[in-house]
């Protein structure tokens, strides 16, 4: 049960959390303790009526005399087993419904889901008070009617749940030893899917909660029991003489539903940590005022990175993406960074445009782009409280993002993306200037100009790229970063878009950062190539000396994992999976890995070697491996 | 055309759902005890004369037979008489429609804007003290009883204060047109307003909330940031935008769930809405009323998710019809 | 006062100005009428309205508490035969239709006739009828076909419901009292006539001037349908309208204030009712004397009355309610309460305590009334003091009488009625009686019963009626709780409501407003 216990930890890790959890147990304790308590008869009546709370009574007394506080003590019970009662008969028969539905799927899913359509059509508390109504009020028949309104949620969990656990290994496993469908539901697909439907459980016990008091107000409650909703339903009359009445159950109630779902919440944030803290707008960092011996707009490098480290806090870890990386990009100059996803490439560039997550650090690191210093010191540099890279933005450095899909707003135009993106760095400029700009820029990548008034995903994914790389070429900028431009597109359309990126390049005298897992990709755009591994780079050289003599048994891996001219690849999972980065600070970071690691390479992290100008590696063995034919090291 | 062809397709499904409602509808109350005929006798009626009310309502034929004759009235949009007042159901209904629409409109409407407001602020922080400590606070919100939260309203404004009226719609002898009357009936709203708001804001802020930190992960805003729009920009034309499209399925799929709120609050307000309507009508065991309304009232949830699929086509270009 | 009454104020001002010269009454009501032709059908939204629109032959009101059992309302006066079978009624020579015409016996003998042969529920009165006949346009002479004495008490009681007289010369070509146009636009002979009726909103009526007795001190009564309890309320309170009927009286732990209020008029009207428990002789265990006695020992109606009305309704000891002097049997008494007596007497039953203490099970039900609901939940709670697993049942209305038609309940609050005439004990305990839920059946109380009603000489009756009040005590089918009691609210200076004892024998029906008198100014 370590799951359980690192949902619990998750659960009780926030202050809303552990008030609830403990909130919920009390009441639990509460409810079940209530006989031994030292608390008045809460039936009991008396002539002490409409007292007002007293040190005798301390949530006063009721219109027949009766104890308020102790009625509330045992309206807990009347809660917790219609809470728990409703929900239990509602997961129970969701489950099952819903399992079936998801496992045998064809007929009968579309059957049920069209059953769970009608329930969701139908104003269920309108059902409950009518099923109460007419058939009279009691406990069980509240419960009923509520798990009645409420199962098709539990059911349509449940089904979403089974459908992508159908597909997994041990229930095709299962199902292939012999077993009945009965044993593999019951087995294998119902506990699996539990999980999140147990986590809508404590919401649905706030809503079971809520519904018997409403029924309750509407006096249509369990007449012989002592529920929080009927006694504010006879706390209504009397609100004038005896507001206590409707008060003190009205609170206890708010406190233990308002604590269900906040149970609920956090189950669901322990199950799904990133939910809490995805998305948001950026945060501030500390800047840091422009350095003076910057060359300045037009000298030097278009890039200049200086011993670049970022990191990602996730819960109280930390985990270094780019470790203490320098590399510099020529005018005009083509870099292609690669490696397996995870080396902390994509974090090498968005770290570059400044664009990482609120929980990602630098830690150190100088950034120049045309001469202007965007950070400093792991501190990104602004004047007179303005980012410098905010200047820069598209104007000097653009993007084209991984994901095409994603990449372009899916309400917009592209057209409209085009022309908000030149206006708002061209201010002044006319609408119809910006839309003759885009229509120049379709024209300048081959796209017609049709195309310009469609959404994005009115077109196909190699469009859609060439639309995202238009809109980078917007304003005109030096220096692009491509990140996975060609990912999730067909091989043809992959070289196509490549080569139209390199022709670009070449035409308006662009520099380019190419970031890609994909060697061969790399090696057709690229003046240079740049080895990401584990946050590092492993090995740089320019783009033919690294296919010649590639040094480093990484950078080896993964060009051995291209195809050959027959079409046959070697998969790159050939190489054992990678390991934890924080366990080899004092090693080289690829020795678990490395089929050549001695007992040096576990113990000393590897000096950078420079074989030749321009060509570094970091390896201990880099020297010896250099001059060797490629296939020899890969046994 | 093809929108026409759309809602002509989703009209089709919704007749079978619409038949099992209706028929649901008609066994629960065939099934359920108690005898009408008392009810429009009187206490004081002899058996001869109960039998000629059973014949006359058609209560006296056998169970299919009034359950078609009932699919047939209903299919030409007579819903019958109401067995306590003698008028028709469907104008019983439709008189109190109006009413139910104000308050649930104004404070659903109050309810979003600010909940969507204050929901998408604390979504540029997620995670962080306010964050949380305002999802905390929206959650309790949407935990209170909303009938309680009426009570506790009408004792500190009206009872305590005297501030504000406590139930009804209107003053009676007050203005009945004009300036007057508008004013007259905006003052009555205030509290069944306040109480409805504030249970839906928790909702709202919350959802907007989980919509909006969902949308700023997504790609296309950091293509915005990177473009070096500022933050105002990308919270509205990429954010807000973006989000509305959950915002506006979820008010359509829970407006079941408001008319829930509504019952509540028109019966604690007194407020001469739909939902009291039902309420007194299931007391009353005024079946034609309760059967017409259960059903105008699945037809109206099934249309309301009719129109929100309509409206999410216009709001995101990728939904086709 | 405060901010929206400030708005209102000005709103008012706003519009345009209206004479206000006549004194109007808005008297809230709970039910919308169905029509305005109540004699068909029960319609409780109809019966305020129309009851002052129309005539009745003999009518009755709260006067009915202080020992009128009847008074003539078309009727002047009647003569009852030496036997008491045959009633001559001499009706008002002045009664006239709302449209001229003049009203005679024809209209009542078409009335009645329409009523026995529809079966509409005012029959249930008229059943002993064998003839009616009109010698001359203002007599009506009435046989019956056995000696009745309780005929016009119970006439008169039920007149303000579905006993209107109906104009012939208009309803004649009608089927029945349901069709044409005269549903909705009665023409009657009361003393207020129809103006129109909003539906919704109000129903609005003017004085007859010609009104055979004298045009009332109301100019204009305008009814107004108010569900809502806590809307009239309100309403009330700002003065929206000078009279609150009992059916929205406040809790009554709110009386001491209310009566502190210089502003206010508070009414305590005893009424003919009690409220009581029946038994169900035919069930498990309370088929059982001696159970029954244990459970009238274990009441205490003290606390009946302290926790349900503060005090206000007092218990009722007796098989008859305070009001009723001139029939009450005060020398025969339900047991004292004495929760260690009971318990001794369920023990020498044959039901010891058992399981968790409990002797036996029982449910307890009662119809929707507030009064009813307080009552079940101290009576379940003392019924558990002495070891019984009492449980509440509640139900709508028209299940809980269909259960108790069907005999299917253990306990039911009831509110039994003592009067008009005594002759209402054959109804709640005769065998096989319309209200007898409690399957009581006795022949010899059967036999006092019809004999008692035949009898001219009250005293005879007195001596029959006490006898079987002692039956009911000995047999306790029942067991009698408080004595019923209305409370309602008016503002100081008005007069003449029908709960108030200036308006007693004067209202005309329990819902008349004839004798209602505006504030001197």
């Amino acid at each position: 049960m370590g799951r359980g216990l690192r949902l619990l930890r998750g659960v009780v890790s926030t202050v809303p959390g552990a008030l609830s959890l403990a909130v919920v147990l009390l009441a639990l304790v509460v409810a079940l303790a209530a006989p031994w308590l030292d608390l008045a008869d809460p039936v009991a009546m008396g002539r002490e009526v409409y007292k007002a709370p007293s040190a005798a009574h301390w949530f006063g007394t009721d219109n027949f005399g009766r104890d308020v506080f102790s009625r509330v003590i045992w309206g807990t019970r009347v809660a917790l087993v219609v809470a728990i009662g409703s929900a239990v008969l509602s997961i129970v028969v969701g489950a099952i419904i819903g399992a079936i539905a998801g496992y045998f799927g064809g007929l009968v899913d579309a059957a049920l889901s069209r059953l769970f359509d009608v329930f969701l059509l139908i104003p269920t508390f309108f059902l409950v008070l009518l099923i109460v109504a007419l058939f009279g009020a009691s406990l069980p028949m509240t419960m009923f009617a509520i798990a009645l309104t409420t199962w098709p949620r539990s059911a349509r969990i449940m089904r979403s749940q089974v459908l992508s656990l159908k597909s997994r290994v041990y229930v095709q496993a299962a199902l292939a030893s012999g077993a009945s469908h009965r044993q593999v539901i019951v087995r294998h697909v119902i506990p699996n899917g539990i999980a999140p439907i147990l986590t809508d459980g404590a919401l649905l016990m706030g809503l079971a909660v809520l519904t018997e008091a409403g029924l309750s107000f509407l006096g249509l409650g369990d007449q012989n029991s002592v529920s929080w909703g009927r006694m504010i339903f006879e706390g209504q009359r009397q609100l004038r003489l005896a507001p206590w009445m409707s008060i003190a159950p009205g609170v206890a109630m708010l406190v233990l539903v308002a604590s269900l779902n906040l149970l609920g919440d956090a189950l669901n944030y322990a199950m799904n940590p990133q939910l809490r803290t995805r998305g948001g707008a950026p945060r501030r960092r500390g800047t840091a005022p422009p350095p003076a011996d910057e060359p300045g707009e037009g000298h030097g490098a278009i890039l200049r990175v200086d011993n670049l480290s970022l990191a990602y806090r996730v819960g109280r870890r930390q985990i270094v993406a780019v470790d203490g990386v320098s590399f510099s990009l020529s005018r005009g100059g083509s870099l292609g960074i690669v490696g397996e996803s995870g080396c902390g490439k994509s974090s090498l560039g968005s770290a570059l445009l400044q664009t990482v997550p609120n929980n990602a650090d630098f830690l150190s690191g100088t950034v120049s782009i045309d001469g202007q210093t965007v950070l400093a010191g792991g501190r990104p540099i602004a004047r007179q409280g303005r980012l410098r890279i905010d200047a820069l933005r598209w104007t000097h450095i653009a993007t084209i993002f991984q994901s095409a899909m994603n990449a372009l707003n899916p309400v917009a135009t592209v057209e409209r993306q085009l022309v908000d993106a030149y206006r708002h760095h061209r201010r002044g400029a006319s609408r119809a200037e910006a839309r003759e700009r885009a229509g120049a820029v379709f024209d300048l990548i081959g796209v017609p100009r049709s195309r310009l008034n469609a959404y994005p995903h009115e077109l196909s994914g190699g469009m859609r790229q060439r639309a995202m790389i238009a809109l980078s070429l917007m304003l005109e900028p030096k220096l692009i970063i491509a990140d996975e431009p060609t990912t999730a597109l067909d091989m043809l359309i992959q070289d196509q878009i490549l080569g139209e990126i390199e022709e670009l390049r070449r035409r308006l005298g662009l520099s380019l950062i190419l970031v890609s897992h994909d060697m061969g990709a790399v090696s057709e755009t690229c003046e240079r190539v740049a080895v990401m591994y584990a946050g590092r780079i492993v090995e740089s050289a320019p783009t033919s000396v690294i296919f010649s003599r590639p040094s480093h048994p990484y950078t080896r891996a993964l060009i051995d994992a291209l195809p050959d001219l027959t079409g046959a690849r070697r998969k790159l999972a050939s190489l054992p999976a990678v390991t934890d980065q924080a366990t080899c600070l004092d090693a080289c970071r690829f020795a678990p890995r490395c089929p050549h690691a001695t007992d040096l390479c576990r113990t000393v992290s590897p000096p950078v070697v420079t074989l030749m100008d321009g060509h570094d590696a970091e390896c201990h063995y880099a020297a010896d491996f250099a001059p060797q034919p490629r296939e020899e090291l890969v046994r | 055309m093809r929108l026409l062809r759309y809602v002509f397709y989703r009209v089709l499904q919704i007749v079978p759902v619409a038949l099992i409602v209706v028929v649901i509808n008609f066994l629960l109350i065939h099934l359920a005890p108690g005898d009408v005929s008392i009810l429009l006798a009187g206490e004081d009626a002899n058996p001869e004369f109960m039998a000629t009310i059973r014949e006359r309502y058609g209560l006296d034929e056998p169970f299919l037979q009034q359950l078609w004759s009932y699919l047939v009235t209903i299919l030409s949009g007579d819903f019958g008489q109401s067995y306590r007042t003698g008028e028709p159901v469907i104008g019983l209904i439709m008189e109190r429609v109006p009413a139910t629409l104000l308050l649930a409109g104004s404070s659903l409407a109050v309810a979003a804007i600010l909940g969507t407001a204050i929901g998408t602020a604390i979504a540029r922080r997620p995670g962080s003290f306010l964050d949380t400590a305002i999802t905390t606070l929206s959650i309790a919100l949407f935990s209170i009883p909303v009938f309680w939260l009426g009570l506790m309203l009408i004792l500190f404004f009206a009872v305590r204060l005297q501030l504000l009226p406590s139930s009804g719609m209107i003053t009676i002898g007050g203005p009945r047109d004009g300036l007057g009357h508008i004013l007259d009936i905006l003052w009555h709203m205030v509290l069944p307003v306040a109480a409805l708001a504030t249970v839906w804001l928790g909702q709202y802020v919350r959802l907007a909330r989980v919509s909006v930190s969902e949308v700023l992960a997504e790609s296309y805003v950091t293509t915005g940031r990177a473009i070096g729009y500022p933050e105002r920009t990308i919270m509205t034309r990429f954010g807000l935008r973006n989000a509305l499209l959950p915002l506006v399925t979820v008010l359509g799929l829970e407006l079941g769930l408001l008319l829930t709120g509504a019952v509540l609050t028109e019966t604690v307000f007194a407020w001469p809405g739909l939902g009291r309507l039902i309420y007194e009508a299931i007391l009353a065991r005024d079946t034609p009323i309760i059967m017409g309304a259960f059903v105008i009232m699945s037809f109206t949830v099934m249309i309301a998710s009719l129109v929100t699929d309509i409206l999410y086509a216009a709001l995101d270009p990728r939904v086709r019809l | 006062m405060n901010f929206g009454r400030l708005l209102l104020t000005a709103a008012v001002a706003l519009a345009p100005a209206v004479a206000v010269a006549d004194v109007t009454l808005v008297v809230p009501q709970l039910d919308e009428p169905r029509t305005l032709s109540p004699d068909p059908a029960a319609d409780t939204g109809a019966y305020a309205a129309t009851s002052n629109i129309y005539s009745h032959l003999v009518v009755m009101d709260w006067g009915v508490v202080a020992g009128t059992p009847a008074y003539g309302d078309l009727a002047e006066s009647w003569d009852i035969s030496e036997d008491g079978s045959v009633y001559t009624f001499h009706l008002h020579p002045d009664a006239k239709w709302h449209d001229g015409e003049p009203l005679t016996s024809e209209d009542v003998k078409f009335t009645f006739d329409r009523i026995r042969e529809k079966k509409y529920p005012y029959s249930a009165f008229l059943s002993g009828v064998k003839t009616i006949e009109t010698p001359d346009d203002d007599t009506v002479v009435i046989t019956l076909d056995k000696p009745n004495m309780a005929f016009v008490p119970m006439m008169a009681q039920a007149a303000g419901w579905t006993g209107k007289i109906y104009p012939k010369h208009i309803w004649e070509s009608e089927e029945g009292f349901d069709t044409g146009p005269a549903v909705n636009n009665p023409i009657g002979s009361g003393p207020f006539k129809f103006v129109r009726w909003d539906k919704g909103v109000a129903v609005e009526l003017e004085a007859n001037e010609d009104y055979f007795r004298g045009p009332p001190k109301i100019d204009r009564l305008i009814f107004r349908p108010m569900p809502d309890a806590n809307v009239a309320r309100a309403e009330f309170d700002a003065g929206q309208f000078p009279h609150l009927p009992y059916d929205y009286a406040p809790p009554l732990a709110e009386a001491p204030a209310l009566e502190a209020d210089p502003s206010i008029t508070v009414t305590y009207t005893p009424s003919h009712y009690s409220r009581d428990i029946q038994l169900n002789t035919q069930r498990e265990p309370l088929n059982n004397l001696k159970v029954r006695e244990a459970i009238a020992t274990g009441i205490d109606r003290e606390m009946i009355s302290i926790l349900g009305f503060s005090g206000t309704w007092k218990p009722a000891m007796h098989a008859n309610v305070d009001t009723q002097t001139q029939w009450i049997n005060r020398d025969v008494s339900f047991p004292e309460y004495d929760k260690e007596k009971a318990e001794a007497m369920l023990d020498e039953a044959g039901y010891p305590r058992g399981d968790g203490g409990w002797r036996f099970a029982l449910s307890v039900t009662g119809p929707s009334y507030s009064d009813c609901r307080a009552i079940n939940e101290v009576l379940v709670q003392q019924l558990r003091d002495i070891g019984i697993d009492a449980k509440l049942e509640a139900f709508d209305q028209s299940t809980w009488y269909q259960r108790m038609q069907q005999r299917n309940f253990d306990i039911s609050c009831y509110f039994t009625r003592y009067g008009p005439d005594p002759d209402a004990y054959r109804e709640h305990f005769g065998t096989g009686g319309q209200r007898n839920f409690m399957g009581y059946s006795n022949p010899e109380f059967d036999e006092l019963g019809a004999r008692a009603v035949t009898l001219t000489n009250v005293d005879e009756r007195k001596k029959l009626y006490a006898e079987m009040q002692a039956m009911l005590v000995r047999d306790m089918p029942y067991i009698n709780l408080v004595n019923e009691q209305k409370m309602s609210l008016s503002r100081a200076g008005w007069a003449g409501f029908p709960l108030m004892e200036s308006g007693y024998n004067k209202s005309v029906t329990w819902f008349g407003y004839y004798a209602v008198t505006p504030p001197a100014e």
